[in-house]
């Protein structure tokens, strides 16, 4: 059933239900505690009485006849034996008692104060107060009202009314005046009946809207069957719901407490099953209430009544209404698909048949639609590949046909314009994709669908970034959007090709990694050459259509250049100049050039390309990677989003091609280093170990001076830090010295692709000082770390400064110390997972109503003003560059070199 | 300058006001020659009046006894007021008496090097007045040209940042007006492009962009290679203090720099050192509560007191901001002990005046200042020094002679909000979360930080942004509700009949319809057939 | 006051009043109304400096505050004044 006219909640009203309000809506008055009766059927006028609603399939509800899916359920009502105070309103009642007065039912305050008040409070509307202000407010306001004895309007002389908490109010005793006494909630009833209308203001209370005494329960309502379905076990038995297990208690007691009553039982009878009926009206509605036992269960489990079920993570706002559970989703492991474009996901053919999309019939589509209703609900086309059914079609009056193989054909027929077809999953559908926890908007991107046959969700690696996703076994979700809005935003504003720049810093956060990096570097280092037969072969894996020119031709063979096959995927109209990670660290020589240790052509050293050409430098993680990817950065800027998303897509094509063609690997030779070498690292260590001895005798022969502000202790272990991190890096050095860019481990350390220099230095080299919490490692037995060590010993080795390499493999000990130092990290990880993610919550929280209006103004839902122009400057983090609001020299540089036209 | 300060009563005052102008006023305490201005406090602490003084002269009355009997001066009978009935000893002749708005603290009037903590009787003291004026203004230094070429296209709608139109400039002058224009154009094109998009939820956007580098980073102050001089809590535990606006940091800290000419000078430098930092009972004494004789005992000790450089003397002054207790300095009986024994006594004689008594003891500042645990001196790479301390006392230390009150900062940026404002404290804010992210080298737009900073100062003063602060504060029940409050909470100030009036995100979540922001902010409008003018 | 000029720190950006002359022209200028300006308590020590220069101000006043943004330069931001919330 479709309605053609969107409505709008515009606003909630929120007020306190009258005893009448509750008796109207009402559908029975429930007398029995009694629930079913030997036949299994619910006995009338009992908790579980049809006209509350059904829960059974096949029972009809006797209020509005609809079955168990239709019948949205009914509340009832208990008529209670006496008035009982609700517990939520403990303190609001106790306000009343106190700044009113018992005699005249008036606020305590004179007639001055009531003006002074009342113009304070008429300012603005009560509800368009700031709560806390409005708390305080009136708590100011009463001050007076509560400590005056004596009524200013009639004179009479309050008691002191005192709480115990939770439910009890006693009149307190005064000196030499009446011995204390407990008010009944009934006689508090009848005090804030009393309470004028226009008094209530004083109290913070709407007049209109709520009145004092209905905080005190007389009718208590009872939720509908669904609020609180009783469950059958396998036994058979019939297992009810905790609230209806309090609200039978509730019940049985307003019973005993109305016979004894009507027989006139002993006054202390019936104050206690006054006191017990309170008890359980208040456990009711929040059996965490402070001061009392909470009702339990006979298995001793504590009953979840009406708060707990609104409580905590697990609540109602923050499980059932903030974050629900969705149709139309799906959830599987990913895999990598390089041939995919970024803006595309593999959605497994079983997925597909299950998911479908609405499709409202018109007159345009009503031919289409006929033909797509006809395959059934598992078509294939003639090559075998996958082609998408119908699995439902709906009535215009909500009724929904299943299609199956036999009726397709006829419902092909039936379907007419008004009707809805669910239609499968389809190639080019446009889906949400995310990966959790869902950190940033780059956790949930919109996709195109290509339906490929596998278990797995499949997508371009580029994309792995910004949804922090790898492949050791990750899951990922599915959303496919149901109405034609969300469909289009989706395209629009949600695609990943829009996504590609990160709001965080005005970078791209979708790029090549690892071997992307790694094989894009190869191809243009040095810039090796290609024959004819090795260039076709690397390019035939790319959409490209280009003339290319050989470089040189040799014995009849032409060579192609490396930069050139990567200059196929620029766009034409391109320029752009940086410098490459390899030679970032350039230095500049006196006669003003630049050096870098891996290009001796000065020419080399940066990455030039012009015109769509790359003329010299190489391609590394600056170029092509997230958050630097300068490349990509300046193709989104001058062509768009999908030129940028082509660029991404053949670029990692490219590298793919390349990389399977050349080959790339590495083993433990890898990590050779000559005899000499090795020595003089075994050297180092042995001369470092020399020094922290030295050090250690200094410092137990009292010779060890400390350093200002510091103890003789704290000297010490920073002298000795100190000595062993030089140590480390001393070998780290060395090693590098014979491992250079034809080493593969070296090739990824300095491109960028994957590792440090360090890790290499710790393979070959040195592995270096564990640390905790930045000390050497002190914890363990008594005085030592380990029981193979001398208690006292402060040595090098007995504190985590591992001499050997991962090559060459560590001893025991530091085998075991090593792993200390190495779980510290584990530990951090996981804490701080946890704090990083409340923190982000908060910071949501506190945040999510802030927007930018037409005049870029920040704003709040009031429209009070938090900058008067975002950022100061207007700009879009995303579209910055890095920070800054242009790269002039980048537009000098454009211009320069023939600019926009 | 030399003033007169003293303690009335709220009649005195009232009837000085009365006459105003023209105002003899015989007071009981001497007045040196000299003195130009009067000072009066009724409460102690603020003083809220001042008068210049025109004649002073000695008060004679012949009959002491009859004190409502006009005091004979030397030539007319001039309306004397009198302060006292007795023991009156000078007549003020004051004019223009006014009410000092704001007042001013009784800690600003100084006797000698000590302050005056509250006008107990009367005192010649000095007063430290300093003209307020405004600083140089930061427009000042940018030149004529840049500064039109910014205003003309503010005209037009584009902010131009500084930088750029500085470089524009230079273009200008170097390439030729031709050039210029080409670049202008271009750079107009590019700002208009890159403006945020209204209804962008600008706020989600700074908020993800904060907490998702959260999850990368550090929770310790790891491998701090080098020397550190003082303890500062670094990445995530640092940035949630921020967020939190924390009364006091976990490892407050100041950065001192000195004026100029004290920069370089070693003896200036360990002098403030030594001034600042901050010695009590505890750090130089054992501090002993014997419960039989209801005392607190004070056992200094040598080694710390020599350290320290603190005399018996300092301690007995110090115990004289307790009040109400008896000191009793026993003799040196044992000639092993190096000092004798403090005994203090509390008045009040009982078990919990007994407890506090300790903490009090404990607790009381000997010397330097509250807060300041330990400062160092480093020394900057141009040769100047600064001091590092561990501890925070940022009003105390800026008054210090020695220091640079406008480079000196500390990371107690509620401290900071309370001494400089809060826009320092905004500042305050940006710097600190800037560097926690930089230090862990995160990579987070400004402009992120600039709405976290904003959000947090708007009100006036420093909010959390939990549900102590911002997201409390809320004006939607339901958004409330889902947050962390609980839910009675809320219910009940639902029932004063409040109304949410479905504007922000949490709520219209939760009724499950489109929110405010971004594509749910603009509706559609489909505009059906133009018909063609032809038809 | 004390012995130092709040105005004159680093972190405290320029603080001037408004004078109620020009009060309209500048709400004109920022499209709002006083009430949905940010605040500043007239016990802000930046206030009470100013209150040094332009005697006692009261609440509902404009405060002009000139900023510096390493981006974008200088700045300009207003609040409103207020007196200190009941507490």
């Amino acid at each position: 059933m479709n309605s053609f006219i969107s409505k709008r909640i515009n606003n909630i009203q929120f007020a306190i239900l009258s005893p009448d309000e509750v008796r109207k809506m009402s559908q029975v008055r429930v007398i029995t505690a009694d629930t079913y009766d030997d036949d299994g059927y619910p006995i009338e006028r009992g908790l579980m009485d049809l006209h509350m609603g059904v829960i059974e399939p096949g029972l009809k509800c006797a209020t509005c006849s609809g079955k168990v899916d239709e019948c949205p359920g009914h509340f009832g009502h208990i008529d209670l034996a006496m008035p009982v105070i609700q517990v939520g309103f403990v303190k609001e009642v106790k306000m009343f008692l106190d700044g009113t007065c018992k005699n005249c039912n008036r606020v305590k305050l004179t007639e001055d104060e009531m003006q002074a008040y009342g113009r304070r409070l008429s300012e603005k509307k009560l509800e368009d107060y700031d709560p806390e202000l409005l708390t305080l407010i009136i708590k100011k306001n009463l001050e007076q009202a509560i400590k005056r004895e004596v009524c200013p309007h009639c004179g009479f002389k309050n008691l002191t009314v005192i709480l115990d908490k939770p439910t009890t109010f006693r009149e307190g005793a005064k000196s030499g005046g009446a011995a204390e006494k407990k008010i009944t909630p009934k006689e508090i009833r009848e005090r804030l009946e009393k309470i004028p209308d226009d008094d209530l203001i004083y109290f913070g209370l709407n007049k209109s809207f709520v009145r004092p005494e209905w905080m005190i329960l007389t009718a208590l309502p009872v939720p509908p069957i669904n609020v609180r379905p009783s469950i059958t076990l396998e036994t058979g038995e019939r297992s009810e719901d905790d609230l209806t297990h309090k609200l039978v208690d509730i019940i049985r007691i307003s019973q005993r407490l109305r016979e004894s009553r009507d027989n006139g039982s002993p006054q202390l009878i019936i104050e206690d099953l006054w006191d017990l009926l309170q008890f359980h009206v208040t456990t009711y509605f929040d059996n965490q209430t402070a001061g009392i036992p909470p009702a339990r269960h006979r298995s001793g489990r504590p009953l979840k009544t009406l708060v707990q079920r609104m409580k905590g993570k697990e609540g109602r706002f923050r499980s059932n209404l903030s974050g629900k559970r969705v149709n139309f989703s799906a959830r599987t492991v990913i895999s990598p698909e390089p041939f995919l474009s970024i803006n595309e996901v593999g959605v497994p053919e079983k997925a597909a048949r299950e998911l479908t999309v609405p499709v409202t019939i018109n007159q345009f589509n009503i031919d289409v639609m006929r033909e797509w209703v006809k395959r059934g609900t598992t078509p294939t086309k003639e090559n075998g590949n996958y082609e998408s059914g119908v699995n439902y079609i709906l009535r215009p009056d909500g009724r929904r046909v299943k299609i199956t193989a036999a009726n397709a054909e006829d419902n092909s027929q039936k379907i007419d314009i008004g009707w809805v077809v669910e239609r499968q999953l389809s190639e080019g559908d446009i889906v949400l994709f995310n990966r959790q926890p869902s950190l940033h908007r780059m956790s949930m991107m919109a996709h195109t669908v290509r339906i490929l046959k596998g278990q797995t969700f499949r997508f371009n690696l580029a994309v792995c970034t910004p949804y922090n996703a790898d492949f050791d076994g990750d899951e990922m979700n599915l959303h496919v959007l149901q109405k034609e809005e969300g469909r289009a935003e989706a395209r629009i504003i949600m695609k990943v090709q829009e996504q590609i720049m990160s709001p965080r810093f005005g970078g791209p956060i979708i790029g090549g990694i690892h071997d992307h990096v790694t094989a894009l570097f190869l191809l243009t280092h040095g810039n090796p050459l290609f024959s004819e037969k090795e260039a076709t072969h690397i390019m035939s894996y790319l959409p490209v259509d280009k003339d290319m020119k050989p470089v040189s031709v040799e014995n009849g063979v032409k060579y192609f250049s490396g930069r050139d096959i990567f200059s196929a995927i620029l766009p034409e109209d391109f320029n752009i100049k940086f410098r490459s990670k390899l030679c970032s660290g350039a230095k500049r020589s006196e006669d003003g050039t630049f050096v870098c240790e891996y290009e001796e052509n000065q020419e080399d050293i940066d990455v030039v390309i012009i015109n769509g050409r790359m003329i010299h430098g190489t391609i590394d993680e600056t170029a092509i990677s997230p958050f630097a990817g300068k490349i990509i950065d300046k193709i989104y800027r001058k062509f768009g989003a999908a030129a940028a998303a082509e660029f991404i897509d053949k670029m990692t094509r490219l590298a793919v091609a390349f990389i399977s063609f050349r080959g790339f690997s590495t083993g433990i030779a890898d990590y050779d280093i000559p005899e000499n070498a090795i020595s003089e690292i075994k050297e180092i260590s042995i001369e470092a170990e020399k020094d922290v001895d030295g050090f250690v005798i200094d410092f137990k022969e009292e010779r060890m001076n400390p350093r200002e502000g510091k103890s003789v202790e704290e000297t010490l272990e920073e002298e000795i830090m100190k000595v062993t991190g030089e140590a480390r890096d001393q070998s780290g050095k060395i090693a590098s010295q014979y491992l250079g860019l034809t080493n593969p481990s070296v090739i990824m350390a300095r491109s960028g692709a994957r590792a440090k220099m360090l890790n290499i230095s710790e393979v070959a080299g040195m592995v270096g000082q564990q640390s905790v919490r930045g000390q050497r490692l002190n914890r363990g037995y008594d005085k030592r770390t380990l029981p193979h060590f001398k208690k006292g010993d402060l040595g090098a080795d007995s504190r985590g400064f591992v001499k050997s390499s991962y090559k060459v493999g560590l001893n025991p000990l530091e085998y075991f110390l090593h792993s200390i130092g190495g779980r510290e990290g584990l530990v951090d990880i996981a804490v701080r997972t946890s704090r990083s993610g409340y923190m982000q919550r908060r910071l949501i929280n506190a945040f999510e109503d802030l927007k930018v209006n037409e005049r870029r103004q920040v704003t709040d839902t009031v429209g009070e003003i938090i900058q008067f122009k975002y950022g100061d400057d207007g700009i879009d983090p995303t579209k910055s560059e890095n920070g800054e609001a242009l790269d002039m020299n980048y537009i000098l540089f454009d211009e320069e070199n023939g600019g926009e036209q | 300058m030399k003033v007169i300060l003293w303690k009335d009563t709220k009649k005195n005052i009232e009837n000085l006001m009365e006459k105003a102008e023209n105002l003899f006023y015989a007071v009981d305490f001497p007045v040196s020659e000299g003195i130009e201005e009067a000072y009066i406090s009724v409460d102690k602490k603020k003083v809220l009046y001042r008068a210049k003084v025109t004649e002073i002269s000695e008060y004679n009355l012949p009959n002491a006894k009859k004190p409502a009997e006009k005091g004979k001066k030397k030539k007319d009978t001039r309306e004397l007021m009198l302060k006292k009935k007795t023991g009156l000893k000078t007549v003020l002749h004051l004019e223009s008496l006014e009410v000092l708005a704001p007042s001013i603290p009784s800690s600003d009037f100084s006797l000698g090097r000590n302050k005056i903590n509250a006008v107990d009787s009367y005192y010649e003291a000095t007063l430290e007045r300093i003209v307020i004026t405004q600083k140089e203004k930061y427009s000042s230094v940018i030149e004529g040209p840049v500064r039109q070429l910014i205003e003309k296209e503010l005209d037009k709608g584009v902010v131009l940042p500084l930088h750029i139109a500085e470089m524009l400039t230079k273009i200008k002058k170097e390439k030729g007006q031709d050039f210029f224009n080409k670049i202008l154009k271009r750079v107009e094109e590019d700002l208009e492009e890159r403006q945020i998009d209204p209804f962008e939820a600008v706020g989600i956007i700074a908020a993800q962009s904060i907490g998702e580098p959260g999850t990368q980073m550090t929770m310790r102050t790891f491998h701090y290679a080098g020397v550190k001089e003082v303890d500062v809590t670094l990445g995530l535990p640092r940035l949630i203090e921020i967020v939190d606006a924390r009364r006091t940091p976990s490892t407050p800290s100041m950065d001192i720099f000195l004026k100029d000419e004290y920069a370089r000078d070693d003896d200036a430098v360990s002098r403030v050192i030594k001034d600042i930092e901050n010695t009590s009972v505890i750090d130089v004494a054992d501090v002993i509560t014997d419960t039989d004789e209801m005392m607190v005992i004070i056992r200094p000790k040598r080694k710390l007191m020599d350290r320290r450089r603190i005399k018996e003397q300092d301690i007995l002054d110090a115990m004289g901001s307790i009040k109400q207790i008896t000191i009793i300095q026993k003799e040196k009986g044992d000639t092993s002990v190096d000092y004798a024994d403090i005994e203090i006594k509390a008045q009040q004689e009982s078990y919990k005046r007994l407890y506090q008594l300790q903490e009090q003891v404990k607790a009381v500042n000997i010397k330097g200042l509250q807060g300041i645990k330990r400062a160092v001196a480093v020394k900057e790479r141009d040769g100047t020094y600064k001091l590092q301390t561990q501890g925070s006392n940022l009003k105390q230390v800026l008054e210090i002679e020695e220091v640079d009150a406008v480079r000196t900062t500390t990371n107690d940026i509620v401290e900071i909000a309370n001494v400089l404002g809060i826009e320092a404290a905004r500042n305050a804010i940006l710097k600190e979360s800037r560097d926690t992210l930089k230090e862990q080298s995160l990579d987070v737009d400004e402009r992120h930080l600039m709405v976290v900073a904003d959000m947090m100062t708007i009100e006036g003063q420093v909010r959390a942004v939990g549900r102590q602060g911002i997201s409390g504060k809320k004006s939607s029940v339901l958004a409330r509700a889902a947050f962390e409050i609980t839910v009675k909470h809320l219910m009940r100030a639902g029932i004063v009949g409040e109304t949410d009036t479905l504007t922000g995100v949490a709520e219209n979540i939760i009724v499950g319809q489109p929110i405010t922001l971004g594509t749910g902010a603009v509706d559609l409008v489909y505009r059906g057939n133009v018909p063609d003018k032809g038809e | 006051m004390s012995k130092f000029n709040v105005l004159h720190h680093e972190l405290v950006p320029e603080h001037y009043l408004v004078e109620e002359k020009d009060e309209v022209t500048i709400l004109k200028k920022l499209h709002t109304e006083k009430a949905m300006l940010p605040h500043i308590n007239i016990s802000d020590p930046a206030i009470k400096a100013l209150m040094e220069i332009h005697g006692n101000i009261g609440p509902n006043r404009i405060i002009k505050i000139v900023r510096k943004n390493p981006n974008v330069g200088i700045t300009e931001y207003y609040r409103l004044t207020i007196s200190e919330v009941l507490k």
